[in-house]
């Protein structure tokens, strides 16, 4: 029953230690960590199994984040989608939101600033 | 015989030196005694003596020589009365007395001593005056001779003269002595007298002395009133009349006494006088001698004053008749000096008998223009002046001739020479010379001689000297003038042939000489003067003409017309000549007589006329040769000329199109057509171009015209270029085309250069750079967060944990530092679009300082204008900015200074100014501060102030700045107010 209480995060990410360093920062607060580094590979994820969240690096080697943010929203409505990008602009972000995003971060994000939102939205 | 003559000769020598004696000696005894001993000395008396008696016979002296100690008994016996027989006999008889025997003589107490001598005795008598006796003492012998007996005589008499003389001088002496003594006398009285008194000159009351009373009493000098009279200075009222009365009442009466007259002293105060005046004559002349008795006062005074007048009236009479007897002496001795003076009278007479007949008129005038004498000459000339001024009876005037110069001699006291037109319209020539009279006074002399008949002589010689002197002078101009317009002509025609360059020349076969002019050497080239043939000159001649002029000269010398032109060789070169020749041929014979020409040099007109035909001939083949079409029109459009390209347009020979009128030949139309440039450069003098398109000739032609004008500016017509420029035209098109499309492609591929190069430059590094740098980033950004995670399972105070945390703080800003690189790549490679919303700017500013770590020794102010509103605009563009802004700050300050961030608002604008004390920009750096990867600092990109000028424009603001080295920069952000909607 308490496992089934852990909240479940997908991390996109083709860079291996931003998966490494996320992984164990959301660990601590709890959270069940999974990853994913291209978006295939996150679609394949998603479709056999259901997450709480998903943290979508918006560019990725085989996709972009928007595309695969509007796919996994038709997917997975509920699922919490936070997209994360080293290279931002308004543009992005509002399509990113449109798309079903909840929240459009910034690389780097203060690790406080993330757990905070990430928390945030997984307790509305 | 000749003894008596010796003897005579020494009584006339003896009698010359008794004479020399009587002139010469004025002393009685000494004469006498002188006299007797030259007798003894000089003639051999034995002795000499001499006795004088008075009128009554008495016994006054007696003298001698010769006599001895004798003499002193004889001198006692006369004494006494008792004379001698010898002296009673002299004293008795004019004749001399001889006596034979002296020893007779009984009652002379000399005769023992005359024992063989004779004696002689005479009386001194002189004009029935007896003075005494002479006795001589002679050898016997001398008695023969009667002469020297009248001679004794004569002697006698010399010596009675001789003291008559002495006698007469001695009375003058004594009288002269008495006249002093009583005029010293008057002079006491008149001087030291209260009374004014005067002596005056008769008749013209001249003053001749004054005393001192009168001269207080009427205020003048001494000198202003001697040799004045009281009518010249108005002393007296009615002047004239009372002077006149007293005069007369003078003369008639000889004296007048207490007339009352009214008197002026020299101030003007007026005074009464009470005058009484006697006349004197003094040598002859009439004085007037007046007491003015003041009685200005005589009420107050009057009795005293009356005996006071009394007694000086009495004491005056007294001394009147003293003065009268005195004069009569005086008068009496002037009588006998009359006598004395005859001759003088005489001899004066003679000069006045000159003066009177001298052919000048001489007269002195008195200095109240009076004529005090006026000779004959005079008095004919301009009668008498009956005691009238000169003035008046001379010109009838009341006052003294303005122009008579004769008074000034009296201002000068120097002789005065002028010239004077009298009444009797003559001229005199004047000599006026100040003449002090016998009187003392000043007179002018003056003589004038009638200069009249010299005057018009020189007058008529002058004029002849003149008009002859004028004539000459006449003649010599004419002469001169004559002279100079021959010379002129001759000149004239010198520079006529020079300027001309026509010399001439001039043949006489009859006399055989040649004469040419200067020009005709010149034009030869031959020194002036040379001897001339007709060799000399042939060989001066081209040598092709030679034959020629040759030729022609002979057929001149038969009598045919000479006038040729051909060419000469002066120093090598060559000129051209005229010449023309006319020729006098003998009538009978034929043969030359004489002749004239001349001969022209006309090089010049020859070059000339010969550039000018070489000249046409270029020209006009230029013309035809040019391919551009020329026509020269007239101002009526005519053709006047065409080159060859014209005519063949128009199809006809150049000839041909000649008179035509161009828009006829050209166009084919019958008037000018409309933008004909001929038309209009007729019209307004102007060169005109235009196109055309010929629709006759199917093409474009370039028509230029350009005005004619003649020679004196008129125009009359142009110069008609037409060029084919079709296919110009057509080319011009398709380049035209050609160069749009190229134009076109251009500006597409310096677009795309510019977006590639923009791209390549910066947006695609900066878009790699960020996502690559901001993975790692995030990667070391968590796994700080985690390493911190872990520190905290370390105890608080551990050296550990401390050190650690350190070094994490290190990784944390130099990431921070990283990202925000980034960022400012990030923007300029893709600019954000602001998101603007109401911002507290103090908030901003605060935000922006937090985030640097300001150094410690950099001081930090912000200004904020106080209620300064809430801004619309994107808070974190502004916050980027002041982070740049500070940043670049703080690198300027590497020793620190001072930080100023200021804002405040107006109207349009939101200000804030970001300002250093730091460094400062160099001015070469200035002008590329906001270019990108622009950087002067080793640490950092170029990007910061790329991106606040990105970021102000974005807010359709401005960024500036002023910057001095060494002094810091100021950063003035200028945001314009954006309102809520």
């Amino acid at each position: 029953m308490k496992m089934e209480t852990k909240k479940t995060i997908l991390i996109i990410d083709d860079d291996k230690y931003i998966q490494q360093v996320f992984t164990r920062i959301l660990r601590k607060q709890g959270y069940l960590i999974d990853c994913a580094e291209t978006g295939q590979e996150a679609i394949e994820k998603l479709q056999n199994k259901k997450y709480d969240l998903a943290l979508i690096d918006v560019k990725l080697p085989d996709t972009n984040g928007t595309d695969l943010i509007s796919k996994m929203h038709s997917m997975h409505p509920e699922m919490v989608k936070i997209a994360i990008t080293g290279f931002p602009s308004l543009e992005d972000a509002t399509k990113t939101i449109d798309r079903g995003a909840a929240a459009y971060l910034v690389k780097p994000v203060k690790s406080e600033e993330l757990i905070r939102i990430i928390n945030e939205k997984l307790n509305q | 015989m000749e003894e008596k003559l010796k003897r005579l000769n020494a009584l006339l020598g003896a009698l010359r030196h008794v004479n020399r004696l009587i002139v010469k000696e004025k002393n009685r005894d000494r004469l006498l005694q002188g006299i007797c001993d030259t007798l003894v000395n000089n003639l051999g008396y034995y002795n000499v003596w001499i006795s004088l008696f008075d009128k009554h016979g008495n016994f006054i002296s007696g003298f001698e020589s010769g006599v001895g100690p004798n003499f002193s008994s004889l001198v006692d016996q006369l004494g006494n009365g008792k004379l001698c027989d010898c002296a009673v006999k002299a004293m008795a008889q004019p004749a001399v007395v001889v006596i034979e025997n002296p020893q007779s003589c009984g009652c002379c107490p000399l005769a023992k001593m005359y024992g063989g001598r004779s004696g002689l005795s005479a009386r001194l008598e002189y004009a029935g005056s007896i003075y005494g006796v002479i006795t001589a003492s002679t050898p016997i012998s001398s008695m023969l001779y009667e002469d020297e007996r009248s001679l004794f005589k004569e002697l006698a008499d010399d010596i009675a003269f001789a003291l008559y003389r002495l006698e007469l001088e001695k009375e003058r002496d004594k009288a002269l002595e008495l006249l002093r003594q009583s005029e010293e006398k008057f002079s006491k009285v008149f001087h030291n007298s209260p009374i004014a008194m005067t002596i005056s000159r008769l008749p013209d009351g001249v003053w001749v002395d004054v005393n001192e009373s009168f001269l207080q009493l009427t205020e003048y000098a001494r000198e202003e009133v001697i040799g004045h009279s009281s009518v010249e200075l108005n002393i007296f009222e009615d002047n004239f009349e009372k002077h006149a009365e007293i005069i007369n009442l003078l003369r008639t009466k000889g004296s007048v006494s207490n007339i009352e007259v009214g008197a002026r002293t020299k101030s003007g105060k007026r005074l009464k006088f009470l005058l009484s005046a006697a006349k004197v004559n003094v040598g002859g002349q009439d004085y007037a001698i007046t007491m003015n008795m003041d009685i200005t006062e005589r009420v107050s005074a009057e009795g005293a004053l009356r005996r006071i007048h009394d007694e000086l009236e009495e004491r005056f009479r007294e001394r009147t008749k003293e003065l009268k007897e005195t004069a009569e002496k005086l008068q009496r001795e002037i009588a006998d000096r009359v006598k004395a003076e005859k001759l003088i009278e005489n001899e004066r007479k003679r000069f006045f008998d000159v003066l009177e007949k001298l052919p000048v008129y001489l007269v002195l005038l008195t200095p109240d223009h009076h004529v005090a004498y006026a000779n004959r000459f005079f008095r004919e000339r301009f009668g008498e002046d009956h005691g009238r001024h000169c003035f008046e009876y001379l010109f009838g005037r009341t006052q003294p001739c303005e122009i008579c110069e004769t008074y000034k001699v009296l201002q000068t006291m120097a002789p005065l020479e002028w010239e004077w037109t009298g009444p009797d319209g003559r001229i005199y020539y004047i000599y006026d010379a100040p003449f002090t009279d016998v009187d003392g006074s000043t007179l002018i002399l003056e003589v004038g001689i009638d200069i009249t008949e010299r005057r018009k002589a020189e007058e008529a010689l002058r004029k002849a000297h003149d008009e002859l002197e004028m004539r000459v002078s006449e003649r010599t101009k004419e002469l001169a003038e004559a002279y100079e317009k021959l010379r002129e002509s001759e000149r004239d025609l010198n520079r006529a042939q020079a300027v001309a360059h026509i010399g001439s020349w001039r043949l006489d076969l009859r006399n055989n000489v040649l004469q040419w002019s200067d020009e005709a050497y010149r034009i030869f080239g031959i020194p002036k003067g040379t001897p001339l043939t007709y060799e000399a000159f042939l060989a001066a001649v081209h040598p092709q003409d030679r034959e020629y002029v040759d030729q022609k000269w002979k057929a001149a010398l038969q009598g045919k017309p000479y006038d040729i032109e051909h060419r000469i060789i002066v120093n090598g070169e060559v000129k051209w000549v005229r010449e023309k020749a006319e020729l006098e041929l003998d009538k009978v014979n034929g043969t030359v007589i004489s002749g004239f020409g001349t001969v022209q040099d006309i090089t010049e007109r020859k070059q000339a006329e010969q550039a000018l035909y070489r000249a046409k001939q270029e020209w006009e083949r230029t013309f035809d040769a040019i391919p551009d079409m020329i026509a020269i029109l007239d101002d009526k459009h005519r053709i006047v000329q065409v080159n060859q390209a014209m005519a063949k347009q128009l199809g006809a020979a150049p000839e041909q199109c000649i008179g035509l009128p161009c828009y006829k030949a050209v166009h084919g139309k019958e008037q000018p057509i409309e933008c004909c440039p001929h038309a209009k450069t007729l019209k307004n003098g102007q060169e005109h171009i235009e196109e055309i398109y010929d629709e006759r000739f199917g093409g474009y032609f370039l028509i230029s015209t350009t005005p004619l004008k003649d020679e004196k500016g008129q125009m009359i017509g142009s110069v008609h270029v037409a060029r084919n420029i079709t296919d110009l035209k057509k080319m011009e098109k398709k380049l035209e085309e050609y160069a749009k499309h190229l134009e076109e492609l251009v500006e597409a591929k310096t677009k795309q250069l510019k977006d590639s190069e923009r791209l390549a430059a910066i947006g695609q590094t900066a878009g790699m750079v960020a996502h690559d740098i901001r993975n790692p980033l995030q990667s070391i950004e968590g796994a700080v967060y985690l390493a911190k995670e872990e520190l905290k399972s370390l105890p608080p105070e551990s050296r550990e944990r401390k050190e650690l945390e350190e070094i994490i703080d290190i990784i944390e800003n130099q990431t921070s530092y990283i990202d925000h690189i980034v960022s400012d790549l990030q923007v300029f490679a893709k600019p954000p679009l602001p998101h603007p919303q109401e911002t507290d700017i103090q908030q901003v500013v605060k935000e922006a300082l937090s985030i640097l770590k300001i150094p410690s020794n950099i001081q930090v102010k912000t200004i904020i204008q106080n209620g300064l509103k809430k801004q619309f605009l994107d808070p974190s563009f502004l916050k980027r900015i002041l982070i740049n802004l500070t940043e670049n700050a703080i690198q300027a300050m590497p020793k620190g200074g001072e930080l100023t961030i200021t804002a405040f608002e107006d109207e349009q604008n939101l200000h804030i100014h970001v300002e250093d004390t730091g460094v400062g920009i160099a001015e070469e750096d200035k002008p590329k501060i906001f270019t990108p990867l622009f950087t002067t600092k080793a640490k950092g990109q170029g990007f910061g102030l790329a991106v606040c000028k990105k970021l102000t424009e974005t807010h359709n603001g401005e960024i500036s700045f002023e910057s001095e080295q060494g002094k810091g920069t100021i950063f003035k952000i200028k945001l314009p107010k954006k309102r809520e909607n």
